[in-house]
C-alpha cells in the first residue's frame, strides 16, 4: 500500500478538479467560498472597456483631461461591478434534493436549494447538462438568509438511469458586464421508468380460482372475516371450497377485494426476449398489478422484491425497473 | 419512443432579454444630457436634426415601437439623410467636428432602431463618446462637475438593461428607478479612489499620438482687426481671460504688458495682423546675457479657459517657447515676437513660460516697402498729416518726436472715455483727423491707432500691439487677467529697436498703475465696478479658487505637472513600467476598500437588525464552525438541545439561552428586560468548544 502523501501538485490539482466541477462530489451541500468562483467580463463588459479605451486614447491625443477623467471612473466602475457580481454568489449555499424519478413521458425534476446565508441576491442562474442537453433555472431574488428552490428539469427520451453532470451557478447582476460562475458537481442521478406496454397485458396469475390454464403463480390468501352465507345464485367460482370442505356450510367469499391476490412478477414470466420490450411488460404489469391491488413480488436479474403491496412497493419496482441493469444499492448518486 | 413537443423544454432559452420602455426611457434620458453637453458648438440645423431625433425616440419610448421593414427603411433613409446632412454643413464627413455632428444625430436614430440589449449598448457606447466630444470645446469647472452624474446616469442604464419594471403603481415605479440610480451612484463612487490613482499615476504622453489637424479659423476674442469700438466690448466684460501664477518675481503693475495679436497692415481705416504680415516670417529670440537672466527673468505659468486666438498672451518680452499639454509642437515665434500656434486649441490651456520684462528690443530697420510704414492712401486724414509733417521738421530726432508727441496727449484736452463718438461714420476717410481734432474723446484704441498713424506719417516705423495690460492679484496668490484688461498700445523703431509706447498712458496714466476703474469717469466707472457686488464677492472668489485648483490640477494635469507631483510623493523619475506596477498595487488596495466599505455596510445592516436574532445567529455560525451541524429548519431550542448533549459541560448555558430567547419571542407580555440578551456573555467561545471544554 502507498502510504506516501500525495505531491503538493497533486493535492492541488485534486483542488482545481474539485473546483471547475471535473469530479462529482458526494458532499449534501457546498458553499460557494472564493476559490470557487470565477470571474471574468461579458461581451457587454468587454464592450465597456473598449469604450473606456477609445476615451483614453482620445484623452491622450488631446490632451483631454476630462476624458482621462471619465475613462478612470468607467475603470473604476468596473471593478465596483466586479466584485459586486462575485460579492453576489460568496457564500451561496448550494444543495441537491433528493433523486428524481419520473413516469414515462414526464420530467425528471432535479431540485436544488439555494441559500443565502447573509445577503440578498439577485439573478443567480443556474444549468447543467443532461445527455447533451442544457437545463436552466433562474432564482431571479434571494431574500438574506433564505431559501429557494430552483428546478432543473431534464425531459428523458427513453428509460434509464439520468446523470446531472455538473451544475453552473452564474450570475450576470446588476449591471451584465461581468460573469462570475462556480460550479457544483454533485453525485447526482436521476431515474426514468420504463413505458408500460400498451395495451396493458393481463397479470400473469390464474384469476380466479381453478383457471389453471396458466402458471400458478397467483396465489389468493383467504380472509376468513370476508365470508358470507352462499346465497343462490352466487358464482361458483366465488365459492370458498375449502371453507366448505372444512365446515361442510356453504360460503362465498364476500367481495374481490377481500381476497389479496398474491403474484410473482418475474423477469423470465415475459415471454419476450427484448430486454426493453421485457421492461416494458413488467412495467405494465406492476401498473396493472396497482390498480387491480394486487400483491406482488418482483425479481429482476439486478434486484428482487420480497411481496408486498401499496405505493411504496410500486415505487420501489418501478425504480428497480428504470435501474436496470444496474443493482439499486451499487448506482452512486442516489440521493 | 417519446416524441419532443415542438417546444422542447430543454431549448435554450434566451438569457437576455430585451430592454423594456423603462430602459427605452432612460436611455433616452441619458442621451438628452449628452446632447445638452454638446449643444453649444453645434451647428444649428444638425442640432434641430438631433434633437427632432431624441424627442422621437422619446415618444416611441412610451408604447412599443413599430418593427415593420417600412418603417426600418425609413430608419435607414433618415440615417443617410443625416449623413448627408452633416456633409453638406461641415464639408467633410471624416474629423473631430463632423464626427461630434454624425455622434449628435446616430445616437438618437439608433436607439429608435434599437430591440435586444446589444443595440441598446451601442446606443450607450455612442451616447458616452458624444458626451466625452464636448470636452473639445467646454473644458470649464461646470462641464467637470457634470461628469459624475452623467457617468451615474449611464452606470444605472446598464442596471435597466436587464431589470425589467415591477413597480405597478406610478409611485412604486419611480422608487424602485430611485433606488436602481442610487445603487449605480455607490457601484461609481466605490470606484473613485481608484479612478483617482489612475489618474494621477497613468503615464501622460508627450506628444499627440495622430494628427490634430483641426483648420480652425480664428475665432473673435483679441481681434486681430482694430476699429473704434470693437475694444470696447471686451471692456465691458468681467469674463476670465486667463490666469497666470508667478514663480519668484511678480512684475510690476506697470510692467504687465501681455502680447497679444500685432497689427501691423493699415489700410487707412483698419489696422490688421493677418497672416501676410505675421504668418510667414519667422523672428528669433531676442538674446540677453546670463546675468540679466539670472537677475530679472520671470517664470509664470498662464491658464487660459478658452483660447479662441491663434495668438497666445505672453509678457513682453517673451524668452523662449512656452511649454505645456497640446501646444510645444505647434507653437512658432514671429518677427513681431509673438507667440502663434498652429491650430487654435480652442479650449482650454495652460503653458509655462519665461519672460524678461523689457519694453524695448533691437531689430533690424523695416524696409521701405515694409508693412510697418505704410499710411494707406495719401489724401486721407490730411489735417493729421499735416500735423506730423510739422512735428516732423520741429523733432528730427525721433525720439525728441514721440515723447512731445505724448506730451501733445497729455497737455491738450483729451478725454479717456468707454463710450466715444463715432469718427468717420460714412467712410474711414478723416477718422483720425475727427478723432484727433474735434472729438479728442477716445479708448486706447484710438490712442494707439492714431499715434502709430502719426509715427508712420512722420517717417517713423510704428506698429499697434494689442493684447492685456494689468491683472487683479487674487487672495490666493494668482493673478486674473479679465477681458476687460484688453488694451491696445503701440511699438515705435528708432535707434535700431522697437520700443513700446504707450499713448493712453499719457491720457490716463491710472489705467496703466491702477487699472482701468480708476481711469475712467465715476459715471462710468460703476458699469465696470467690480467692488458693487460685495456680497457676491466671497463666492466668487471661492469659484475664482475652485476654478483655478480645478485648471491647474485636471486640466492642465500634464507631463511635468505629474512628474513634480510624483516627486513630492517620493516617486521621483518613475518610468512607465514602475507606474504600471504601482497601478495593479492600486487596483488590488481598491478592491480591499471596497471589501471593507461592504463590511462596515453590512456590519451597521447587522446592528439594525433584531438583537436576539443577531445572537441566535452569532451562536450558530460558532457552533457551526465548532461541528455541530445545525440545519436552518432546526428550532433554537432544538438546537440548543444537541449543543448541549455535545458539550454537556455548556449544557446550562445553552438551555439558558434557549429559555431567554423563546421568551423573548414568544412571551404574552413583553418583558422589558429581555427585550436585549444578556445572556451571549455566559455561552461558551468557540475556541472553548473546539476544545471541547
Amino acid at each position: 500500500m502507498n502510504t506516501t502523501a500525495p505531491s503538493w501538485w497533486a493535492a492541488k490539482r485534486a483542488d482545481w478538479r474539485i473546483s471547475l466541477g471535473r469530479q462529482a462530489t458526494f458532499e449534501d451541500e457546498i458553499e460557494l467560498v472564493q476559490r470557487r468562483i470565477y470571474v471574468l467580463p461579458t461581451t457587454r463588459g468587454l464592450f465597456l472597456i473598449v469604450t473606456a479605451i477609445l476615451l483614453l486614447l482620445v484623452g491622450i491625443n488631446y490632451q483631454l483631461s476630462l476624458a482621462y477623467v471619465v475613462a478612470f471612473l468607467l475603470g473604476g466602475f468596473m471593478q465596483a461591478a466586479l466584485l459586486t457580481s462575485y460579492r453576489n454568489l460568496r457564500g451561496l449555499i448550494i444543495k441537491p434534493g433528493q433523486s428524481p424519478q419520473c413516469q414515462p413521458l414526464e420530467n425528471l425534476d432535479f431540485v436544488v436549494s439555494l441559500r443565502s446565508p447573509e445577503r440578498t441576491r439577485a439573478g443567480v442562474m443556474l444549468s447543467a447538462q443532461s445527455e447533451g442537453d442544457t437545463v436552466r433555472a433562474t432564482c431571479s431574488s434571494l431574500p438574506a438568509d433564505d431559501q429557494s428552490t430552483q428546478t432543473l428539469r431534464v425531459r428523458p427520451l427513453v428509460r434509464g438511469i439520468y446523470k446531472l453532470g455538473r451544475i453552473t451557478i452564474e450570475t450576470r447582476a446588476p449591471y451584465g458586464v461581468i460573469r462570475a460562475w462556480s460550479y457544483a458537481h454533485f453525485e447526482w442521478i436521476g431515474l426514468a421508468e420504463p413505458l408500460p406496454e400498451h395495451p396493458v397485458p393481463t397479470l400473469p396469475l390464474t384469476a380466479g380460482d381453478g383457471d389453471d390454464t396458466q402458471p400458478s403463480a397467483a396465489r389468493v390468501a383467504h380472509d376468513p372475516d370476508s365470508l358470507r352465507d352462499y346465497v343462490a345464485g352466487d358464482s361458483l367460482r366465488r365459492v370458498a371450497w375449502k371453507q366448505v370442505a372444512k365446515s361442510g356450510t356453504w360460503y362465498t367469499r364476500a367481495s374481490e377485494s377481500g381476497a389479496r391476490r398474491e403474484i410473482d412478477i418475474t423477469w423470465d414470466a415475459t415471454g419476450k426476449s427484448d430486454d426493453e420490450e421485457k421492461l416494458s411488460r413488467l412495467a405494465a404489469w406492476v401498473l396493472r398489478a396497482q390498480n387491480e391491488n394486487v400483491a406482488f413480488a418482483l425479481s429482476l436479474p439486478n434486484g428482487a422484491l420480497p411481496l408486498a403491496d401499496g405505493a411504496q412497493q410500486h415505487h420501489e419496482a418501478k425504480r428497480l425497473l428504470a435501474a436496470f441493469p444496474h443493482r439499486l444499492d451499487a448506482l452512486k448518486g442516489l440521493r | 419512443m417519446f416524441r419532443r413537443t415542438p417546444k422542447a423544454v430543454n431549448a435554450p432559452q434566451s438569457t437576455a432579454i430585451e430592454p423594456d420602455l423603462r430602459a427605452r426611457r432612460f436611455m433616452a434620458f441619458a442621451i438628452t444630457l449628452s446632447q445638452l453637453a454638446n449643444i453649444t458648438n453645434i451647428k444649428p440645423l444638425v442640432a434641430v436634426a438631433g434633437v427632432t431625433a431624441l424627442l422621437l425616440a422619446l415618444a416611441l419610448s412610451f408604447r412599443e415601437p413599430p418593427r415593420s421593414s417600412w418603417w426600418r427603411m425609413g430608419l435607414m433613409a433618415l440615417t443617410v439623410g443625416a449623413g448627408v446632412m452633416v456633409f453638406t454643413q461641415y464639408g467633410r464627413i471624416v474629423g473631430r467636428d463632423p464626427g461630434v455632428a454624425l455622434l449628435f444625430i446616430f445616437g438618437p436614430l439608433k436607439l429608435i432602431e434599437a430591440r435586444s440589449s446589444r443595440d441598446f449598448m451601442v446606443v450607450w457606447g455612442l451616447g458616452l463618446m458624444l458626451f466625452v466630444a464636448s470636452f473639445f470645446d467646454n473644458l470649464g469647472l461646470v462641464a467637470a462637475l457634470s461628469v459624475p452624474p452623467v457617468i451615474i446616469v449611464y452606470v444605472a442604464a446598464l442596471r435597466l438593461l436587464d431589470a425589467p419594471s415591477s413597480g405597478s403603481t406610478r409611485r412604486g415605479a419611480v422608487v424602485e428607478l430611485w433606488s436602481e440610480v442610487k445603487s449605480a451612484a455607490t457601484h461609481v463612487l466605490l470606484g473613485v479612489p481608484l479612478a483617482a490613482v489612475m489618474f494621477v499615476l497613468f503615464p501622460r504622453a508627450a506628444a499627440p499620438l495622430w494628427g490634430m489637424n483641426d483648420p480652425s479659423s480664428s475665432k473673435s476674442g483679441l481681434s486681430e482687426e482694430m476699429r473704434p469700438g470693437k475694444i470696447s466690448d471686451l471692456i465691458l466684460s468681467k469674463e476670465t481671460a486667463f490666469r497666470v501664477e508667478f514663480e519668484k518675481r511678480v512684475p510690476s503693475a506697470a510692467n504687465l504688458y501681455w502680447r497679444g495679436p500685432v497689427l501691423r497692415e493699415f489700410d487707412g481705416g483698419t489696422w490688421r495682423g493677418g497672416m501676410g504680415s505675421n504668418g510667414f516670417s519667422r523672428g528669433e529670440f531676442i538674446a540677453f546675457s546670463p546675468e540679466e537672466h539670472e537677475r530679472e527673468a520671470i517664470n509664470y505659468t498662464v491658464t487660459v479657459d478658452k483660447q479662441e486666438s491663434r495668438w497666445l498672451p505672453m509678457l513682453e518680452l517673451p524668452l523662449a517657447y512656452p511649454s505645456g499639454p497640446g501646444v510645444e509642437r505647434t507653437l512658432y515665434l514671429t518677427d513681431a515676437q509673438q507667440i502663434g500656434v498652429r491650430g487654435v486649441p480652442n479650449g482650454a490651456l495652460q503653458y509655462r513660460a519665461q519672460a524678461l520684462v523689457r519694453g524695448t528690443y533691437s531689430a533690424p530697420q523695416p524696409t521701405e516697402t515694409s508693412v510697418d510704414v505704410q499710411t494707406g492712401p495719401r489724401e486721407w486724414n490730411p489735417r493729421t498729416r499735416a500735423f506730423a509733417a510739422n512735428l516732423a521738421s520741429r523733432f528730427p530726432e525721433p525720439r525728441s518726436r514721440i515723447v512731445a508727441l505724448l506730451k501733445t496727449f497729455n497737455a491738450e484736452q483729451f478725454y479717456y472715455t468707454l463710450k466715444p463718438p463715432l469718427y468717420g461714420a460714412d467712410k474711414d476717410i478723416t477718422a483720425i483727423d475727427e478723432f484727433l481734432f474735434d472729438g479728442r474723446r477716445g479708448f486706447c484704441e484710438h490712442y494707439a491707432g492714431s499715434t502709430a498713424f502719426i509715427l508712420r506719417a512722420s517717417g517713423i516705423p510704428a506698429r499697434v500691439v494689442t493684447g492685456y495690460q494689468g491683472g487683479e492679484f487674487h487672495p490666493s496668490g494668482y493673478m486674473i487677467v479679465r477681458q476687460s484688461d484688453a488694451h491696445a498700445w503701440v511699438e515705435a523703431w528708432f535707434d535700431g529697436s522697437w520700443t513700446r509706447i504707450d499713448p493712453t498712458a499719457a491720457v490716463a496714466p491710472n489705467r496703466i498703475e491702477r487699472g482701468l476703474e480708476f481711469s475712467l469717469p465715476d459715471a462710468e466707472r460703476m458699469f465696470i465696478n467690480t467692488q458693487g457686488w460685495r456680497g457676491l464677492q466671497g463666492i466668487k472668489n471661492l469659484w475664482e479658487e475652485a476654478n483655478f485648483s480645478y485648471t491647474k490640477w485636471v486640466i492642465g494635469f500634464d507631463r511635468d505637472r505629474q512628474q513634480a507631483l510624483l516627486k513630492r510623493m517620493g516617486l521621483e523619475g518613475i518610468n512607465p513600467l514602475t507606474a504600471l506596477g504601482w497601478m495593479l498595487l492600486a487596483i488590488t488596495a481598491s478592491g480591499g476598500l471596497m471589501a471593507l466599505v461592504w463590511w462596515l455596510f453590512h456590519q451597521r445592516e447587522a446592528r439594525r437588525a433584531d438583537p436576539w436574532l443577531r445572537t441566535w445567529k452569532t451562536l450558530r455560525k460558532r457552533l457551526q464552525s465548532a461541528g455541530l451541524p445545525i440545519n436552518t429548519h432546526d428550532t433554537v431550542s432544538t438546537a440548543m438541545a444537541r449543543a448541549a448533549a455535545k458539550w454537556p459541560t455548556h449544557a446550562p448555558a445553552f438551555s439558558d439561552f434557549a429559555n431567554a430567547y423563546n421568551r423573548s419571542r414568544f412571551a404574552p407580555t413583553p418583558d422589558q428586560r429581555m427585550s436585549t440578551p444578556k445572556t451571549m456573555a455566559g455561552l461558551p467561545s468557540y475556541w472553548q468548544l473546539r476544545a471541547g471544554r
